[in-house]
């Protein structure tokens, strides 16, 4: 239990949009920025990823406090608990989503302008609602909150480990329009989720009532559905089974991305893309917790069936228990299928290029699109989570400083962070390229401190035109 | 070769940077084990409104007059309780019509039948028919509540002392527990 305490509270402190992944975006000689816009504009002809390292990244964190908040030195740790519990509110939230690239790769065909990108990525995101009723009744118990509802719906936990196949096309239309799409096929290795729940507990004083007080659930429809987990808990399945199901999994799920790049003019384009538009169909290897109807209760009346002097027991605990099961039945053994849509992310920038012209003044390879060492600009994002949309808005500078060397900065503010200072270093010599990236980095030198935090890297080989 | 090594320096710088500027610092993990969940529980407990019919068939000649009933409390020994309870608070209301002289007694059971907690209060009679209310809160000291986390059952007589007169009215009571828990050893 300690353990998850501090594994809960180490994510309540670094807090993420997750999977915006602002400094890759438009970054246009990195194959990444397909998989964020598959109709982003590029600079290369050919990727071949270094399998297993080509791509990875973790962002991973909750909104409201820091670890800082809770585990500082000095004072009082239940004070500060109590403090977070009641400061949270149940749009806050605890993110983590890693992205392993496993297959990547990409050409430019010799027919056409297209560039086809295909691969196989790994992802695991959990997103789990603070559900702040919940926590004041563990916390703090009924006493203090009578007539209060504790609500149900507070309990909200979306949780999955997939794989990605993907294949993708990047297409020109004309010199100032180019679109992408890309088809995914999802692998749903382990899936958890138990969202839209229903109904409430409450403990009402009942001055008119048989008793003081009365218990009642109220119109209780909590629900908690997996795949995948079964055999792993119940038959101890093993590692190879996840491998397994990353290859081909029976809970198959299809979507797609799109996107496009609109050059405005020589020095401004716009661009946007929306990601992970699909479901999942989950049909093997269930499991599916209920807990669904009414109750109320103030109590047990007794009824003095042998006034006098009277032994007998009436069995009121057995009807009591008897009547709670039967009003609220829990279920634990059900196997129904059910759907999941994937978060779908959204992303639109305006971009202006200055300075040097990379592609030369008569750009003869990239169908006279002007392409600039210097780049500025606006990024807008958003991801659908249960609750609603979560958003970011990022301002960035993007230099290529040589052959070697592109950096850029961003600055992200979002409904968790006003401070969040991201780097992405970019490097290529020859043909092989190592990418690093990271944000809040004002908060790395203590990121018990920081409300956000992401890493990605990655190691590829990238072609240039000739 | 040459451009290997160079790679391999440039993101070993990269990550250097990152790592040794990274830490986690003013903080003390230890602290989770000074963490204390105290909730504090209100609970229904049992009620019950008696009345002239309940006494219909009693000899009205015996000086003392005892209605009793009993209902099991399964959660009261129960090993999550037992070992995190820290306080408890009982409290009763009696609205009493019945003019002659009343006690509530309120004994918690083992599964031996043993009696390991008595709580009983007087009940204010009613002179002329009028309701007369009775409240009675009873904090249990810590031995009590060792002695009620050994009961699983709890049995409630209100003892009824006769006066010559009829035996008419009405009472109702309501009680409720107020559970104070501490869970320290998460």
């Amino acid at each position: 239990m300690r353990a998850v305490i501090i594994i809960y509270m180490s994510f309540v402190v670094t807090q993420v949009c997750a999977q915006n992944k602002q400094l890759l975006y438009n970054v246009d000689d990195l194959p990444q920025t397909l998989l964020s816009n598959p109709g982003a504009s590029i600079a290369f002809e050919k990727h071949i990823g270094i399998p297993f390292l080509s791509g990875f990244s973790v962002s991973a964190g909750s909104s409201g406090v820091s670890t800082y908040d809770i585990f500082q030195e000095g004072g009082d740790i239940n004070t500060r608990i109590r403090d977070a519990i009641f400061r949270l509110d149940n749009k806050d939230s605890f993110v983590v989503n890693q992205q392993l690239e496993l297959v990547s790769f990409g050409w430019k065909s010799k027919f056409t302008e297209n560039y086809y990108s295909a691969g196989l990525y790994q992802e695991t995101d959990v997103i789990a609602y603070f559900p702040k009723d919940i926590a004041i009744l563990a916390y703090e118990g009924n006493a203090n909150f009578i007539d209060v509802p504790f609500q149900f719906s507070d309990i909200s936990v979306a949780a999955e480990v997939i794989s990605v196949y993907h294949f993708g096309v990047n297409k020109e239309i004309s010199k100032k329009l180019r679109v992408g799409g890309r088809a995914k096929l999802y692998m749903s290795i382990v899936n958890i989720n138990s969202t839209d729940n229903e109904g409430v507990f409450i403990t009402r004083s009942t001055p008119n009532g048989p008793n003081f007080l009365q218990h009642q659930v109220q119109g209780a429809n909590v629900t908690a559905n997996t795949s995948g987990l079964r055999s792993f808990v119940d038959d101890n399945a093993g590692a190879g089974k996840a491998v397994g199901r990353a290859i081909l999994s029976n809970n198959l799920g299809v979507g797609f991305d799109i996107g496009a790049t609109y050059t405005i003019d020589d020095h401004w384009t716009a661009t946007g893309s929306i990601i992970d538009v699909g479901a999942i169909f989950h049909t093997k290897d269930l499991k599916n917790y209920r807990l669904s109807g009414s109750y109320e209760t103030d109590g047990i009346e007794l009824q003095f069936p042998d006034v006098l002097n009277g032994e007998d027991l009436t069995d009121y605990w057995q009807n009591l228990q008897d009547e709670f099961e039967e009003n609220l039945p829990y279920e634990d053994s059900l196997q129904a299928s059910y759907t999941t849509w994937r978060p779908t992310k959204f992303n639109a920038s305006i971009n202006r290029g200055f300075g040097t012209n990379l592609n030369g003044d008569c750009d003869c390879t990239n169908s006279g699109v002007d392409r600039y060492a210097t780049n500025v600009g606006a990024q807008l994002y958003a991801i659908k989570r249960p609750r609603g949309f979560q958003g970011a808005a990022t301002l960035y500078v993007d230099r290529t400083w040589n052959r070697f060397l592109r950096t850029k900065m961003t600055y992200t503010y979002d409904a968790f962070s006003n401070r969040n200072i991201g780097l992405l270093l970019s490097t290529k010599i020859n043909k092989f390229n190592v990418y690093l990236a990271a944000d809040n980095i004002l908060d790395y030198t203590n990121l018990a401190k920081a409300q956000s935090a992401s890493v990605q890297f990655g190691f590829q080989l990238i072609f240039d035109p000739e | 070769m040459k451009y290997f090594l160079r790679y391999v320096s440039v993101v070993t710088l990269i990550t250097s940077v990152l790592l040794y500027t990274s830490c986690v610092d003013d903080v003390d993990f230890d602290q989770t084990q000074d963490i204390v969940l105290s909730p504090t529980v209100d609970a229904s407990l049992i009620f019950f409104t008696i009345d002239t019919s309940d006494f219909e068939s009693v000899d009205t000649q015996d000086a003392i007059i005892t209605v009793r009933d009993t209902t099991r409390l399964e959660f009261l020994n129960d090993d999550f309780i037992r070992e995190n309870l820290i306080e408890v608070t009982l409290d009763f209301q009696v609205d009493n019509t019945f003019g002659q002289s009343l006690v509530n007694r309120a004994a918690f059971i083992n599964n031996a039948g043993e009696e390991q907690l008595v709580v009983f209060f007087d009940i204010i009679s009613s002179p002329d028919g009028s309701v007369q209310r009775t409240e009675f809160t009873q904090v249990l000291s810590e031995e009590d509540i060792q002695a009620i986390s050994n009961a699983n059952q709890l049995a409630n007589e209100v003892i009824l002392t006769t006066n010559g007169a009829s035996i008419n009215g009405e009472l109702s009571l309501q009680s409720k527990a107020i559970y104070k828990l501490e869970f320290s050893d998460l």
